[in-house]
């Protein structure tokens, strides 16, 4: 799993390479929170090159998710691929994330 | 062990099988094959070697037990997206074995998939704590975020990707069997 962390304007963009699976996940909370620790809280994930996810990879955002949100951001989804938006849809992750088609219309929705 | 370059297997060849031959060949002993080819319930043209790993139950071997099932696949002619299903399925019933089944103790994990006509039948052994599939509580999916608890999901998951599914316990032994059904592709 290879992570990159862009920052652009007051979002910071993580972008995702490889399978986020129960190897790989830990890495990928250890990002996310120090983040959040540094405050920056409005996050926009880009999974365009994750073609697989298990549940430790959701309770990676989920975490993630819960403490952004605690802390008066978020994390947004972009480029999600389909194998990985079907299981996000069977773990009703759908429903309480946003999923944005690409990265800058994830980042831009930070602004609305 | 590596696998004869010409087995009988249905659905997928080549670029597939190649690629699950190159994962056995990484893999230092045991994986172990059965040839089923006499075995009259195997449908003609549909036949694989059983394929089996034996590795200590930890996460540290988590990708080998995954790039075995990309190898169980490959040779049972299984496509890439199917193959992530199956791949779920069994990363989650390895997980509960490794986070739950032995907790901080060492032991065995092993797994083995054959094709049996068109169902492909993956098992996962071991002798850590029992616990039955049936005893999982249902998984959260409608809760707000702020009620919703991580984890949870892993037996959803299995039960969401696997056609049937069987368990039983037996003399400290634990055997969950896994059927997922296989169309041509």
């Amino acid at each position: 799993m290879f992570v990159n962390v862009e920052q652009r304007d007051d979002v910071v963009v993580v972008s995702l390479d490889g399978s986020l699976d129960a190897v790989t996940a830990p890495r990928v909370t250890e990002c996310l929170d120090e983040q959040i620790a540094a405050d920056r809280t409005r996050l926009a994930v880009d999974f365009g090159n994750v073609g697989y996810i298990s549940s430790a990879g959701l309770r990676a955002i989920l975490n993630a998710l819960k403490k952004a949100r605690q802390g008066g951001g978020d994390v947004r989804l972009a480029n999600v691929q389909p194998d990985v938006r079907k299981v996000l849809d069977m773990s009703g992750f759908t429903s309480i994330l946003t999923v944005h088609s690409d990265t800058n219309e994830a980042v831009a929705s930070f602004a609305e | 062990m590596t696998l004869p370059a010409a087995l009988p297997t249905g659905g997928r060849q080549g670029g597939d099988r190649a690629a699950g031959d190159g994962i056995l060949a990484g893999i230092s002993p045991p994986v172990r094959t059965v040839d089923k080819a006499d075995d009259p319930r195997s449908a003609p043209g549909r036949r694989m070697r059983k394929l089996e790993l034996t590795k200590e139950a930890t996460n540290v071997h988590l990708p080998l037990f995954l790039g075995f099932v990309d190898a169980i696949c490959a040779q049972a002619g299984v496509g890439a997206s199917r193959c992530g299903d199956i791949k779920l399925a069994v990363e989650e019933a390895c997980c509960n074995v490794i986070m739950h089944g032995y907790r901080d103790a060492s032991g065995d994990l092993t797994l083995s998939g054959e094709r049996d006509g068109d169902r492909l039948v993956i098992a996962i052994e071991d002798h850590g704590a029992p616990f039955h599939p049936d005893e999982a509580p249902p998984p959260d999916l409608e809760s707000d975020w702020q009620a919703r608890e991580p984890g949870g999901l892993g037996w959803h998951l299995i039960r969401a990707n696997t056609d049937e599914l069987a368990y039983r316990t037996e003399g400290g032994s634990n055997r969950l069997e896994l059927v997922f059904h296989i169309k041509e592709e």
